[in-house]
């Protein structure tokens, strides 16, 4: 088991490894001359040079990536060509906002998702069943960015419901401690902005995970009929137990294996989807930044969402090849 | 029966659907959302060829008099900020898309099929040093990869068709692969080499027929899935510029012009969603037709 986690772990150092190499190149393919754009406008040839210099752009490729990869280290994902901002401390300000908001869609997800799909194999066959395999299909193809905006026009703009974006109405006032609106709000006990984070989290956390419950109640659905024709569950009802039991106790346990491995591929849908939705909601985290700078072609921005989005996936990833582990111990042994 | 010049004797499924077209039809029957997704995929594959020609109005000129007009008679979707016919702009909005998702299809097919076919078929060194490298492509977010790529190299729909195969072909790769590695010990096989058939013929006319059905039902849903991803970036502004009527892009300035005037962003947004439904159907039904047991395989 434990080997298992160092196995684990020093891929995830090598995979990264690989990652900042892809994300050096993509840095180097821009058309662009970040020299002449860093010397500004009206710089003459031998200032832009000087820049060059500075900046380190004469030297040969693989001494620029060591020092991209020094950079890295030291947390550095350069500045804003915009703001003249470190991205890093941007990116520290926006972060929380994603975290939540991927945070309660991940929820939603598992939850909703996981649910439907034991319904949903539990009354084969039946109009539940059939209802809700249509509504999956459905919900696949639906686009993010599409149904985010259709939320936002009849919650807010028809039936006015609901509030059209952001994380707390103008005139909410909370003491950060984490950054995590809805976290803080309960460790302040403050129960009107508590409830009106919630507010605004229902329409971003609906756009962002229906989507994803879709494909989740799929593959539970497919995996728990897998397994409720099993012999084993077929002795566990011979025995008399409770259906309730078998299903719950029994049934699911196994059934959710697959469900757990798909976790980390939703998440990694689920942050593509996030970069969407906040930009519809104008929720202030990582991906409404990004879009932004995307209008303002910020590069060093974008890269460096790119980077911290990618390592927060590979971490998350890593966390479930644990759960997956702790599920079914087999698995540690390969 | 010659294994060395023909098809290897166990792809009964391509030979026949080639010859006997006819043999999808009890599965199509019965299944309504297939129906519906071969005519939705018959109407639009029809205005993406001939649409331009039967578009109402030009999607590009500009007639600034009847901006922003909410549905009528004449612009069964309304007008845009420049007086251009949104209905037109959606047809013609057809044909980027299909243009868009035969390529990265193609693109993104090609590259991972060659790539997971090498590695299954040789293993060792090969397959780890392929699987290592997929294995950094996938820890990657897709769309954000995506979009460092196209912001990389400069919005317009070339990059996306470029960002996206660039994150797809993995995706193909492991597929390919885990397929290869089936059918590598598939004993046909064993018996073209065994009376001495090379590597080369053995997966271009043994191994590659075989995993074709798996592979054509995979391309067939992520023709839409490519739509979608397409329509994703055109949405952030990466994809296709002003003024090409790319559908993601309608949405998004549609946006601009939201308040009482939903029809804007609506009906491009409508055509993405059925157009993915509509590949998604086809593919679940040719999936069904080629053989239940793979359904476990999407």
């Amino acid at each position: 088991m434990v080997r298992y986690i160092i196995r684990r772990l020093a891929w995830m150092i090598f995979v990264v490894l690989g990652m900042t190499l892809i994300t050096f190149m993509i840095s180097h393919i821009i058309p662009a001359d970040p020299a002449k754009i860093a010397a500004g406008l009206g710089a003459d040839a031998s200032a832009v040079e000087n820049v060059r210099r500075d900046l380190g752009l004469d030297r040969p490729l693989p001494e620029q990536y060591i020092r991209y990869l020094g950079g890295l280290l030291h947390v550095d994902l350069g500045r804003s060509i915009l703001t003249g901002r470190p991205v890093l401390d941007d990116i520290k300000d926006f972060f929380p906002a994603t975290v939540e908001l991927t945070f309660y869609a991940m929820a939603v997800t598992m939850f909703v998702g996981v649910a439907l799909g034991i319904l949903s194999a539990i009354q084969r066959g039946r109009w539940t069943d059939n209802l809700i395999r249509l509504f999956a299909t459905l919900w696949v193809a639906m686009p993010v960015f599409w149904f985010a905006l259709i939320l936002q026009i009849g919650f807010y703009g028809n039936l006015q419901w609901l509030p059209a974006g952001g994380q707390l109405s103008s005139g909410i006032k909370l003491t950060e401690i984490t950054g995590l609106v809805t976290l803080d709000a309960l460790l302040t006990l403050n129960f009107s902005a508590l409830f009106d984070a919630l507010k605004h989290l229902i329409l971003p956390v609906s756009a962002l995970a229906l989507t994803r419950v879709a494909e989740v109640t799929r593959i539970t659905r497919s995996s728990m009929l897998e397994v409720l024709g099993m012999d084993y569950i077929r002795t566990a009802r011979a025995k008399g137990l409770q259906e309730q039991i078998v299903i719950i106790w029994h049934a699911l346990r196994n059934a959710l294996i697959p469900v757990i491995t798909t976790f980390g591929l939703q998440f990694g849908y689920l942050l593509g989807g996030a970069v969407l939705v906040e930009a519809v909601f104008q929720w202030p985290g990582m991906g409404r930044y990004a879009v932004l700078s995307i209008t303002s072609v910020d590069f060093p921005v974008v890269m460096g969402v790119t980077v911290v989005a990618s390592i927060v996936f590979v971490l998350v990833n890593l966390l479930v090849d644990v759960m997956y582990v702790l599920a079914d111990p087999r698995i540690g042994y390969q | 029966m010659s294994t060395e010049t023909g098809l290897a004797p166990n792809s009964p499924k391509i030979v026949s659907m080639l010859s006997n077209p006819s043999r999808l039809l009890p599965y199509i029957r019965g299944n309504e959302l297939a129906i519906l997704g071969f005519m939705l995929l018959a109407i639009l594959l029809f205005l993406a060829i001939f649409g331009p020609s039967l578009a109402p109005f030009d999607p590009l000129k500009l007639n600034f008099k009847e901006k922003l007009q909410p549905p009528s008679q004449e612009h069964w979707f309304g007008t845009d900020e420049a007086g251009r016919d949104i209905f037109s702009r959606v047809i013609y909005g057809t044909r980027i898309s299909f243009r868009v998702a035969i390529i990265v299809v193609t693109m993104a097919s090609g590259i991972g099929v060659t790539v997971g076919t090498i590695a299954g078929f040789y293993g060792g060194r090969v397959d780890d040093i392929i699987m290592r490298i997929t294995d950094i492509f996938m820890a990657f977010p897709g769309l954000i990869l995506a979009m460092a790529l196209s912001a990389a190299v400069g919005a317009s729909v070339e990059a996306a068709i470029f960002a996206i195969s660039f994150v797809w072909w993995v995706v193909y790769a492991r597929l390919a692969r885990g397929q290869v590695l089936a059918a590598r010990e598939e004993v046909y096989v064993q018996a073209a080499r065994s009376i001495g058939v090379t590597n080369w013929r053995i997966i271009t006319r043994h191994i590659l027929p075989n995993i074709f059905p798996v592979l054509l039902v995979r391309m067939t849903i992520d023709s839409g899935y490519a739509i979608l991803f397409t329509a994703s970036l055109g949405f952030i502004g990466l994809g296709a510029q002003e003024p090409t009527p790319e559908w993601g892009r309608m949405v998004a300035t549609g946006r601009n012009y939201i308040l009482g005037r939903a029809y804007y962003s609506t009906f491009p947004g409508l055509a993405i969603f059925i157009t993915v439904l509509a590949f998604t159907w086809v593919g679940d039904a040719l999936r069904d037709w080629l053989d239940p047991r793979l359904r476990g395989s999407r």
